[in-house]
């Protein structure tokens, strides 16, 4: 059980690591016109396909390659981080930075006290939106493509029509996901906004 | 004095400012179209056929397996079309296929309607009716579609009733939970109006709870409907004889790329129409009553959390997010 669960979790942390930074960089891309104009089709395909069609796609392309998993993470969970970096950037307090300027505060200082604890609400919904849809589109690449983790035994559970191991699979994925996300994230977030109680109330 | 000194530096400073957005718009026309950014969405496409046209020839020189296996866009658009005009080499043509899975769909989709309604106006005037269903609607509500697809495929067999129930389950904590938070938003001031002038109780239904009540019911509906689409898809594509997911897989299973290209975009052409041709008129005309009033806020999770956290930043994701 345990190493199915490990490389699960491995293929979760990975992409949803590197989808967050892909999808920060075209959210702050996207703050220029043009990129914006660029970005727009994207961005409303990445929020709007479902994941299957990438798990099919990137299983065809790619065979059983270890970023096969990892791209379809990316293409279906980069939009939502990218939209709320946007939404994140374009919020931003002009007041507290120009008076940042005016007292002439550092450019480090001044994106350590006032843009990244500014942005970090937003970024972590984008995580945590990213994550809730990623956990499940990694269960679903594992179905098809992969060799190990929580889908594949699913998988080989069903083709052998066994229907016990098929729910234990299901229920042990379902608590597993769930402490990832109602605990291990919230903890990591109410740590985060210590110094902000009434973000941090959920 | 002093009004006369300053006037016509004034008037200078607009016209040079006008000046200076003259001389702005004489940039030539090609640069200015180029920095556009309509120009750049136009260029989204294009780039992508590029990138796609580039990695498979990059793939094929490097890599030495057959390369039939990638598909070019050319494929996928000649698939498409044959798809199209009805010509295809899968069991069930295009029109007959989504034709099977929309039965199952409507059917899905009508039974979680009801059902919900009933379940969400029960939780919502009742509390002990609350309690009962609370727990068990926050689990529905986090269960991924796979393992509906899984367990239901193995349950009821290769028929109609297994995708017919993924789309029940998928598609009706979503309504519980929205209509449950619409009864709740009933504004009860107009109720002890109209219970202090003896209006009876079906017109005070009609004409107080369904109004509040219908925005939620709406956006419910909607919701159910493109979460229940996916969760039959998935739920075809491992226990299905025919349908759209069905017949996706078939072409996975065919190894032929294009198929599987041409039929993701036949779903997303699908869900775009029936997004914006079916629903937004829909709700179109049946908000126009009330034209300042958007739709309220989804309630996807977190149902009981709303109302603590006002200063959170609202999420900012489209109704049909990518949730497989």
């Amino acid at each position: 059980m345990f190493p199915a669960f490990g490389s699960t979790l491995n293929r979760i942390v990975a992409g949803v690591t590197l989808s967050f930074f892909i999808g920060a960089a075209v959210g702050i891309l996207t703050q220029n016109r043009w990129f914006a104009g660029f970005f727009k089709d994207a961005i409303t395909i990445g929020l709007t396909s479902p994941g299957l069609i990438w798990v099919l796609i990137t299983a065809l392309v790619f065979g059983n390659q270890w970023f096969a998993p990892l791209t379809t993470i990316i293409l279906t969970t980069f939009a939502l981080v990218s939209v709320n970096v946007a939404e994140g950037i374009g919020t931003l307090p002009k007041d507290t930075i120009d008076m940042a300027r005016a007292f002439k505060v550092g450019v480090v200082r001044r994106n350590r006290h006032i843009v990244i604890p500014h942005l970090a609400p937003f970024l972590f919904t984008g995580i945590r939106f990213s994550f809730s849809i990623g956990w499940k589109v990694t269960v679903l690449t594992e179905v098809f493509t992969a060799g190990s983790g929580i889908g594949y035994e699913m998988r080989i559970a069903q083709i052998l029509f066994r229907q016990d191991e098929v729910l234990t699979w299901i229920l042990l994925f379902f608590v597993f996901a769930l402490f990832l996300e109602k605990v291990v994230l919230q903890a990591i977030e109410d740590r985060f906004f210590r110094w902000r109680k009434e973000i941090a109330s959920t | 004095m002093t009004d006369l000194a300053v006037q016509p530096s004034n008037q200078t400073s607009k016209v040079s400012a006008k000046g200076g957005a003259a001389r702005k718009k004489q940039k030539p026309f090609v640069v200015r179209v180029l920095k556009s950014p309509t120009f750049a969405r136009g260029l989204f496409l294009p780039a992508v056929l590029m990138f796609w046209l580039i990695s498979n020839k990059m793939i094929e020189d490097s890599w030495d397996f057959d390369s039939s296996v990638l598909a070019t866009p050319r494929e996928v658009w000649d698939f498409m079309y044959a798809e199209i005009s009805g010509d295809t080499v899968a069991p069930n043509n295009l029109y007959q296929t989504f034709g099977i899975s929309l039965r199952r769909l409507g059917i899905g989709w009508v039974v979680s309607m009801i059902a919900g309604t009933a379940i969400g106006l029960g939780m919502g005037l009742s509390k002990a009716v609350n309690a009962f269903f609370h727990d068990w609607v926050m689990a529905l509500l986090a269960m991924p579609a796979l393992a509906w697809a899984l367990f239901l495929s193995l349950i009821l067999g290769f028929g109609d009733t297994g995708p017919v129930w993924a789309v029940v389950l998928a598609g009706i904590p979503f309504v519980i939970v929205n209509v449950r938070e619409g009864v709740r938003s009933t504004p009860t001031d107009l109720f002890d109006m109209s219970t202090a002038f003896a209006v009876p109780r079906s017109k005070q239904i009609r004409h107080v709870l369904l109004p509040s009540l219908f925005p939620f019911l709406f956006a419910a509906a909607r919701y159910a409907l493109s979460i229940g689409w996916k969760g039959l898809v998935l739920i075809e594509l491992f226990g299905g004889q025919d349908g759209a997911g069905w017949t996706f897989k078939f072409w996975y299973d065919a190894h032929r790329l294009h198929g599987v290209i041409g039929y993701s975009m036949f779903f997303v052409i699908f869900a775009l129409v029936v997004e914006n041709l079916i629903l937004e008129p829909i709700s179109r005309r049946v908000f126009k009553w009330r034209p300042r009033l958007d739709a309220p806020e989804l309630v996807e999770e977190d149902i009981d959390t709303n109302l603590e956290k006002p200063n959170r930043p609202a999420p900012a994701r489209s109704d049909v997010a990518g949730t497989i």
